[in-house]
């Protein structure tokens, strides 16, 4: 704008100045070639007046003014010369000025020099005494005026320059101003130019276009972040260079994005061999699923290809979290090997002693003490399977089963009773403190729960050691049984609780169980909607405590 | 609008990562052969070491066709110039990975007390590789330069080694080849952890310019 003002400007003086300076120098020029002419004939009237008194002598004596003194006779001969010797000059007739003379008794010239700077006026008349006298006067020619006002007239374009940028800085400024002050959001309220009002109208319907279609695109774009940042799956979208487009939280979540990451190739969030396989495949226009362990959890990466027509442009990947379902299965598999695992050994020593009684192996006298062992492991596989089903039963949530008000303290008591003979063959003291607090719950799975505590106190416990049983209520009603046992390494305690898990890997047996025994007092504690803790050293003993909700 | 050349370092950046991540999953796969004595494993660690030497040819011709063609300057040239010096030492921890995929299998007795070092050292040359391919992928200099300390870490291991291994030979040199192969493997992992180191460092020069021993 500015640019365009100061360069019309410009254009605009310098023509003017070029054409006044042309026609003022053609004007000048023509008045002083017609000045110069008359005062050449002044001079050549004045100079016939001495040459007529005179002689041609005396003219000699005026070679120091302006004009060029030629005498010249009818045959062309110079007679006399101001400034030049007449041996030199050569004949004269054909000479414009002087033909004129001749035929019409004066006559006028113009020559220019040979450097065409100095342009020659002639001017020659035809006196009475039959010689021609010419005077001449040199004229500056038109280049060398030219180059006379050169300067003042470069002083004048700087001048001009100067204002242009001023002015044009102005003008610029003054022209910009009202447009700047437009408000653009309220483009019809705007007091500006009137030539604008087409434009600003345009605009108008166009904000109102865009805001529509932001609304839309805004509502559209709300929706989206709204499915996939509330949905538990992680979701990563790839471009075709392999670079993340965007993920959702869960996959920020899940794989830990962090978003200062410089490098944004799907590769950076993992480069497990599954994690490449699913993206490669996909690129390929594969669908894929894949199962990938990260920091000890599991996920599933189903990945998909986004096509455009018919090119794969992209890669959709969803993230599922199946730790939960994968441990399941792995407790599932664990609970199958293990129940046939334990079903089986009784069922093995079983058949091999009936099979060796069968074949007559076996001496009358010692059939009773086989007999006894075969009860021995029939008893065994009868508490596994009484224990799975009581499980199973919790595990179905126990809708079936009674809840009544039941005293704690009268419960514990009566299992304890039931254990008075196991705790002196174990030479373990048996002892229960408190009192009576009722709870509501069921009758037959706190009796199971407590047995199995106590059953464990005093299975695994030293001899002359002691079981403590605690009921009481301190803010919640709680059953403690503690004892002096061998205890629980630390790094089993949080798997004492899981199915058929026990400390003594060696299925030697030395001390008898299912595995099932604090399964199903986890199982109990969740029936009753209750906590339980536990707190073993190893050697000196643990305490398993049960804590009930109030009421 | 992004340049060729911008469209092209996405480019090496993929598959940089994906020969890193291929050549921790030939190391980590030969390891695995060995403590379990799976003899598909060890087929499946030298297959992937030959998909690493494959992909090193793809990237170098990337890399020098990068050079000559789009004249990168500064960070993109040290990029380019680290990519190509840390191929080759990617690559050459496909091959002993490989190597060792080789050997696991003649390796019978596992009672030995050296056994023990081997998993030591395994475990951290492996973790020195995961935090090598990590620092360039994450363009962690911290990272980067715990992996160069770390490689003390496995050369004291390796001296722990040899000196189990001549301990067992003392009680036990009834099978003499087993126990070079074991030290054998030991020598590998600690020139793979050299390995890494010197990925960490050209990682650092790709980032930072400058390199440790290109200073000294």
């Amino acid at each position: 704008m500015k640019k365009k003002i100061f360069r019309s400007y410009i254009i605009l003086s310098a023509i003017i100045i070029l054409l006044s300076i042309v026609s003022l120098i053609f004007i000048l020029y023509n008045k002083l070639s017609s000045q110069l002419i008359v005062s050449l004939k002044n001079d050549a009237i004045y100079l016939e007046n001495i040459i007529e008194n005179n002689q041609i002598d005396s003219l000699k004596q005026l070679n120091n003014i302006e004009d060029r003194i030629t005498i010249i006779k009818t045959d062309g001969t110079v007679l006399f010369d101001s400034q030049a010797h007449i041996t030199d000059m050569e004949n004269h007739l054909e000479r414009e000025e002087i033909k004129q003379a001749i035929e019409k008794g004066e006559g006028q010239a113009h020559r220019y020099s040979s450097t065409l700077s100095v342009k020659t006026i002639y001017y020659a008349k035809l006196l009475p005494n039959g010689i021609i006298l010419r005077v001449s006067r040199n004229l500056q020619s038109v280049w060398s005026i030219l180059l006379n006002i050169l300067r003042p007239i470069i002083i004048l374009f700087i001048v001009i320059i100067a204002f242009s940028i001023i002015l044009s800085n102005d003008i610029s400024k003054k022209i910009v101003s009202p447009i700047n002050k437009i408000d653009l959001n309220n483009p019809e309220n705007n007091n500006t130019y009137e030539e604008l009002s087409p434009l600003l109208i345009k605009i108008a319907k166009q904000n109102e276009r865009v805001k529509e279609q932001m609304e839309v695109l805004s509502r559209k774009q709300y929706e989206f972040e709204l499915l996939t940042e509330n949905m538990s799956e992680g979701f990563i979208l790839v471009d075709k260079k392999y670079e993340v487009l965007s993920y959702n939280k869960s996959a920020e979540k899940l794989f830990g994005i962090s978003k200062n990451n410089e490098n944004n190739n799907i590769l950076a969030i993992n480069r497990s061999q599954e994690f490449r396989k699913s993206v490669d495949d996909s690129f390929n226009g594969k669908h894929n699923s894949q199962k990938i362990e990260l920091n000890n959890k599991f996920y599933q990466i189903v990945s998909n290809p986004v096509y455009n027509n018919t090119e794969v442009i992209g890669v959709v990947l969803i993230i599922l979290d199946i730790t939960e379902k994968e441990e399941r299965e792995l407790l599932r598999q664990e609970f199958t090997s293990n129940v046939s695992h334990e079903l089986k050994t009784p069922l093995t020593s079983i058949y091999g002693i009936s099979d060796m009684i069968s074949n007559g192996l076996v001496k009358q006298e010692d059939i009773a003490g086989f007999i006894n062992n075969i009860k021995e492991e029939t008893t065994r596989m009868i508490t596994l399977i009484d224990d799975i089903i009581k499980l199973s039963k919790l595990d179905e949530g126990g809708k079936n089963i009674e809840r009544t008000d039941v005293d704690l303290y009268e419960i514990a008591n009566n299992v304890m009773i039931r254990f008075q003979n196991k705790a002196k063959s174990n030479e373990v003291n048996l002892s229960l403190e408190g009192k009576s607090v009722i709870i509501n719950g069921s009758k037959s799975i706190l009796e199971e729960m407590v047995a199995n505590l106590i059953d464990n106190a005093i299975k695994y416990n030293h001899p002359n050691g002691y079981v403590k049983i605690l009921v009481d209520e301190i803010d919640n009603p709680f059953l403690s049984v503690a004892d002096t046992g061998i205890g629980i390494p630390d790094d089993c305690k949080e798997r004492v609780f899981e199915r058929f898990f026990r400390v003594e890997k060696s299925r030697s047996k030395t001390v008898e169980g299912t595995g099932l025994g604090l399964s199903i007092v986890k199982h109990g504690v969740i029936f009753h909607n209750a906590k339980v803790y536990l707190e073993s050293k190893v050697n000196i003993g643990t305490m398993v405590k049960i804590v009930f909700k109030k009421g | 609008m992004r340049s060729k050349l911008d469209q092209e370092l996405d480019l090496l950046n993929y598959q940089l990562i994906s020969m890193g991540s291929m050549c921790e999953d030939a190391i980590k796969l030969a390891m695995k052969s060995l403590f379990e004595k799976n003899i598909d494993l060890a087929i499946n660690a030298i297959e992937m070491d030959k998909k690493v030497d494959c992909l090193e040819r793809d990237i170098e011709s990337l890399c020098l066709r990068l050079l000559l063609q789009q004249h990168p300057v500064a960070k993109d040239f040290r990029i380019i110039s680290a990519a190509l010096k840390m191929i080759s030492d990617i690559e050459r921890i496909g091959d002993q990975a490989s190597d060792i995929a080789e050997i696991s299998e003649y390796i019978s007795d596992k009672t030995i007390k050296s056994w023990y070092y081997i998993k030591e050292m395994a475990d951290a040359s492996i973790k020195m590789v995961t935090k090598s391919i990590d620092s360039f992928v994450k363009r962690d200099i911290e990272l980067a330069n715990e992996v160069i300390n770390d490689d003390d870490i496995v050369d004291d291991l390796f001296v722990k080694t040899k000196a189990a291994i001549i301990n067992d030979i003392i009680e036990k040199s009834d099978d003499g080849e087993n126990y070079l192969d074991l030290f054998m493997i030991s020598k590998y992992l600690e020139r793979v952890a050299d390995h890494a180191t010197n990925i960490a460092e050209w990682v650092l020069y790709s980032i930072t310019g400058k390199h440790d021993e290109m200073n000294e």
